[in-house]
Parts: C-alpha cells; sequence; structure tokens
C-alpha cells in the first residue's frame, strides 16, 4: 500500500509542481497516473522510491514514512521503469535483467534462470536477445527488457513510467495484452503513468486523473467515463465517452434473455464481444437484431440498437 | 579475425625486441646505408640496454600518472571533489602548455639532474590526457542509465563501478593511449637532464652531426610508439565490446 498524505513538490519558491495531493494506491492494485505532459506525473511517481523529495507532506509504503527508511534499501524493493528506458549500454540483455539480483547476491546460475524466464516472460527469447547488447535491440525490445529488470528482484511494488511509449500503436496494444496477462500473475501494487487514455481505460484498475499539479479525478475507468468531476477531466476523456464506457462493457450486461422466437435466423455476436463491438456490428447489420452466442454455439440472448438506450 | 588479432599482438612485441636486440644488424644496415660515417653505431650501450632504459622512464612516469591521474578524475567527479573540478581542470592542462623540454628544465633546481627530475617533469606533462579523458568519461555516462542506476538500488561504490567506470572506460582509455604515446616520445629529451634512454644516441647524433645515430634512436622510438598505440586500440575493443 502506498499512502500520498498533503504531499506537495516545488523546485523553487512560486513554481508549484505538485500541490498537496492526498491519495491511496490499494496493495495489489493497478493504479494510472494519467494527465497532460509536464502536469507531474513522473513527479509524484519518482517521490514513491525517493529519486526526489516532498517538499512537504509524506508518503507512506506499507505504513512506514518513506523518509525514515534508507534510499538505497527502499528502491531495492521497488521495481523502477524508467521513461527513457535506460538500460545499461555495457551490459548484455542478461546482465541489464540480472543487476538488481546481482546487487542482493543473489548465486549466478539462480539469476540466469530467472533472467531467462522474465524474458520469456514479456516476449524475448533468451536464447536470441540475452547475449546481445541494448543497442542491437528495437525501442520497444529494449523497453520491454527494461519492465524484465524491474521485475527481476520480485518487488511488491512496480513504478512504471510510460513504458509503452517507444513502440507504436499496434505493438503496443499486444503489449498491453501481455502486461494485463503478467499483471495477474505477478500480483503487485503497481503505479503506472501514462499520457494515453485508452491505455488508462484498458489497464487500470483505478485512474488518477491529474492536471497543474491537482488531482482532478481519482476513480475506476467505469466511474470516470460514466461520470466525470469536471470539464478538464470531461474533455481529457474525449467525446466519445460513452463509447469508450461500452468498450469496457461485455454485451451479456446489455442483452436481453430470447423469447420464444431463439434461434431465428439472425447475425450473430459472440458473447466475449464488448458492447462497443456489438453495437459496431449492429449497425452494420442496419441495425436488425443479433443473437449473442457463448463458446459452444448456443444462442444466451438478443441485442438490439434500442437495448443501448437504457445503458446502466 | 579478431583471435588473429590477438595473436598478432604479443607476435609484434617478441619481434620489435629481437630487432632492438640484433645489434650486429643495426651495425650492417647503418653502415651500408653512411657508408662515410666513421661511428654510424652507438657503442656506449647496447641498443637493448638502451630501449630498457627508455621504457623504464617512459613506465615509470606513466604508471605515476594513472596512480595519480585516474583517483583524481574520479574524486573530481565525487559530491566531495566537484568543487575542486574547475581548478583540477585547469591546472592539469596549464602543465601541459609548457613545452616539455622548458618542464624539464624547471625540474633542474628542484630536483638536480638525473632520472628523479625526467620522471617527474614527463609524469606532469602526461598527466593532462589521462585526467581529461577519464573526466570526459566519467562526465558524459548517459543520465538515463545513471537514474535508472540509482533507481534499482545501486550504492554510491555501486554505481561508480558498475556503471560509471565502464562507461567511461572508451574517453578513460583514449587518455590513457595519449598519455602513453606522448610520454614514450618525449622521454626522447630526458638526456638533456642527464638520464638514458633511446634519446642519448639522438641528442648525441645531433650535437656530431651523425644521422647514423640519430635514426638508430629515432626508429626504435617510433616502432615503440606505434605499437605502444595498437596495443592499446586493441585492449580499448576488447574492453568495450558494447561499442560495435
Ligand atoms: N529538476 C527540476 N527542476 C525544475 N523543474 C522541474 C524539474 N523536474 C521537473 N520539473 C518540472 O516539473 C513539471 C512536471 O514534470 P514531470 O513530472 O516530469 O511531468 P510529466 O507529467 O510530463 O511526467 C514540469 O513542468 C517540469 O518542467
Ligand atoms: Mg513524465
Amino acid at each position: 500500500m502506498i499512502e500520498f498524505i498533503g504531499v506537495s513538490k516545488s523546485y523553487n519558491a512560486g513554481t508549484v509542481i505538485l500541490n498537496d495531493i492526498s491519495l491511496t494506491v490499494e496493495r495489489g492494485e493497478l493504479v494510472i497516473l494519467i494527465g497532460p505532459s509536464g502536469c507531474g506525473k513522473s513527479t509524484l511517481l519518482r517521490l514513491v522510491n525517493r529519486m526526489i523529495a516532498p517538499s512537504s507532506g509524506q508518503i507512506l509504503i506499507g505504513g512506514k514514512d518513506s523518509a525514515l527508511l534508507d534510499p538505497v534499501e527502499l528502491r531495492r524493493g521497488i521495481g523502477y521503469v524508467i521513461q527513457s528506458i535506460g538500460l545499461f549500454p555495457h551490459m548484455t540483455i542478461f546482465e541489464n535483467v540480472e543487476v538488481v539480483p546481482s546487487i542482493l547476491g543473489t548465486q549466478k546460475a539462480e539469476r540466469r534462470s530467472r533472467a531467462e524466464s522474465l524474458l520469456h516472460t514479456v516476449g524475448l527469447e533468451p536464447g536470441v536477445y540475452g547475449s546481445r547488447y541494448p543497442r542491437a535491440l528495437s525501442g520497444g525490445q529494449q523497453q520491454r527488457v527494461g519492465i524484465a529488470r524491474a521485475l527481476a528482484a520480485d518487488p511488491d511494488v512496480m513504478l512504471m513510467d510510460e513504458p509503452f511509449s517507444a513502440v507504436d500503436p499496434i505493438t503496443r496494444g499486444g503489449l498491453q495484452d501481455e502486461f494485463l496477462r503478467i499483471k495477474t500473475e505477478i500480483n503487485k501494487t503497481i503505479v503506472f503513468v501514462t499520457h494515453d487514455i485508452d491505455e488508462a481505460i484498458k489497464i487500470g484498475d483505478r485512474v488518477c486523473v491529474l492536471n497543474a499539479g491537482a488531482v482532478q479525478q481519482f476513480d475506476t475507468p467505469e466511474a470516470l467515463l460514466r461520470a466525470p468531476a469536471n470539464d478538464f477531466v470531461a474533455s481529457f476523456l474525449g467525446e466519445d465517452r460513452e463509447l469508450k464506457r461500452l468498450s469496457l462493457m461485455p454485451v451479456t450486461a446489455l442483452m436481453r434473455i430470447p423469447p420464444s422466437n431463439a434461434g431465428e435466423a439472425r447475425g450473430q455476436v459472440l458473447a466475449s464481444s464488448s458492447a462497443r463491438d456489438a453495437l459496431s456490428q449492429l449497425m452494420g447489420a442496419s441495425g436488425r437484431e443479433l443473437n449473442v452466442m457463448d463458446v459452444a454455439g448456443n444462442v444466451i440472448g438478443l441485442i438490439a440498437m434500442s437495448d443501448y438506450g437504457r445503458n446502466p | 579475425m579478431t583471435l588473429a588479432r590477438a595473436a598478432l599482438l604479443p607476435v609484434l612485441w617478441v619481434a620489435a625486441f629481437a630487432l632492438f636486440a640484433w645489434q650486429d644488424g643495426w651495425r650492417l644496415a647503418l653502415t651500408a646505408l653512411f657508408p662515410n660515417s666513421r661511428n654510424p653505431v652507438f657503442e656506449r650501450a647496447t641498443l637493448l640496454e638502451l630501449v630498457g632504459q627508455h621504457l623504464a622512464i617512459a613506465g615509470l612516469a606513466s604508471v605515476l600518472v594513472l596512480i595519480v591521474g585516474l583517483p583524481l578524475a574520479v574524486w573530481a567527479t565525487r559530491p566531495s571533489g566537484r568543487p575542486f573540478l574547475p581548478l583540477i581542470a585547469n591546472t592539469v592542462s596549464i602543465g601541459q602548455t609548457f613545452p616539455p623540454t622548458a618542464v624539464l628544465f624547471l625540474m633542474l633546481p628542484i630536483l638536480g639532474f638525473g632520472a628523479q627530475a625526467a620522471v617527474l617533469a614527463l609524469f606532469l606533462y602526461g598527466l593532462l590526457p589521462t585526467v581529461s579523458g577519464a573526466l570526459q568519461g566519467l562526465e558524459t555516462v548517459p543520465a538515463d542509465a545513471l537514474e535508472a542506476g540509482i533507481g534499482s538500488g545501486m550504492s554510491e561504490r555501486q554505481r561508480l563501478l558498475r556503471l560509471e567506470l565502464p562507461l567511461a572506460l572508451p574517453s578513460l582509455l583514449a587518455g590513457v593511449r595519449t598519455t602513453l604515446i606522448l610520454v614514450m616520445a618525449t622521454t626522447t629529451i630526458a638526456p638533456l637532464v642527464g638520464t638514458g634512454g633511446l634519446g642519448v644516441p639522438i641528442i648525441g647524433g645531433l650535437g656530431n652531426d651523425n644521422l647514423a645515430q640519430v635514426l638508430q634512436g629515432a626508429l626504435p622510438v617510433a616502432m615503440l610508439a606505434l605499437l605502444t598505440d595498437y596495443s592499446m586500440r586493441t585492449l580499448e575493443r576488447r574492453l568495450t565490446p558494447w561499442r560495435s
């Protein structure tokens, strides 16, 4: 658990970067920090592992005031993925991933097998990439190594600063899917910075929208989209926020249980689809009703345009 | 390819020393080249002895440069030494703006005639490239790598040993290479304060208009400088495989 209590940061009198921030990241939760460039996302993140010190306020980590902990020890227990990737250019990919275990004194063989399994986890074949130097990898591959490096000592807390920024949109989608899968495997408290609202909605348990050094709203993606707290949040979420909300909702949440005419020849949509994808298909089918099918091919419901009106 | 390169280096050094040791060969060649010279070969010491003296003086000065220069550069880039960074950088470069002969003669009243004066002058003269190479290397360590190192929980010492020094190596070693070659070449004027080395036949030969003896001293100096350069470049490639 990470608690910010009345945290402010300014570099010199007059310029306030963060203004009286209070928020709590629960154990095992993935919290997204999002906001326009320069709003203080990285600053807030870097306060956690004491890369910088707050001007006032407290940060509690697992209930302990981080200012009283030894910074080097603290950082060894926190995985940190920096915005600029920052792989060590003179170390091979294996050596990069093994850095923290090696300073903690883990045996070589154990380190290597851990590094191999982590490289697998982030989708890099250790036999191919392990012995290369960072410069021989693409930006996206380097970012994956950065994530593996941060995971290597199995920290309870992960700080990730725009970890997918260096990849093209298609690869990014794939990385996000991989990350969601990893996230359920590793069960860590994660603070994740992004400026991509779709990414935030897709992977965050809760999203903290920042602007001008202050928290604008801190809630689940669904609540954020349903009820933006102010104009800034609403415009940040975009005009299509109702559609974004549908993308979070399974079609099964809107469908009607079929009456007697079930099985009638209609277009079909899979039960695993989002309400947004089903809407797109309905528009393609000129608004006619669709059967909602389960994986076994049974009709489990019906969906029509009119079902979207009573959107909860 | 790299293996052949690694094997070439010791072969070249052994060949060079075999050539230095072949006194009769030099006598034959220089007599043939300078038939009018009465004594084309320096006779008070063998060429191998001169090379030995030369390497001893140049080696001692170079080792002193490393022992003093590298820790100095490291200290000047630590928080405790950083206030002295400009002072160190300036002092060291002033040491190099003096012509080496001037430095040599300035040493005379302090250390008198002899090897100590020569070694000290060469040390001062050779300090700049090593210190400035090391400083430049340490000051240009990529900021993102350092940030990642701090964020990974490296102590200051671990950062120095695992990140800063290895990443400074290209610049640092290039500085050391320049020092070694500079000192190797400048040791030639050490006989002016009464020491030995390959400068003895050169300076003597210049005084007596004996070009043969000048050549007998100058050729080995050039060979040693070239071999040093080649060895250092090989070492640099070896120690920084991540660059290519
Ligand atoms: N060391 C510093 N000194 C002065 N200002 C800084 C420093 N670091 C960051 N800032 C300023 O703080 C603000 C927030 O920066 P940052 O947290 O990096 O923003 P972002 O939300 O884009 O990650 C920016 O306006 C930046 O210029
Ligand atoms: Mg940032």
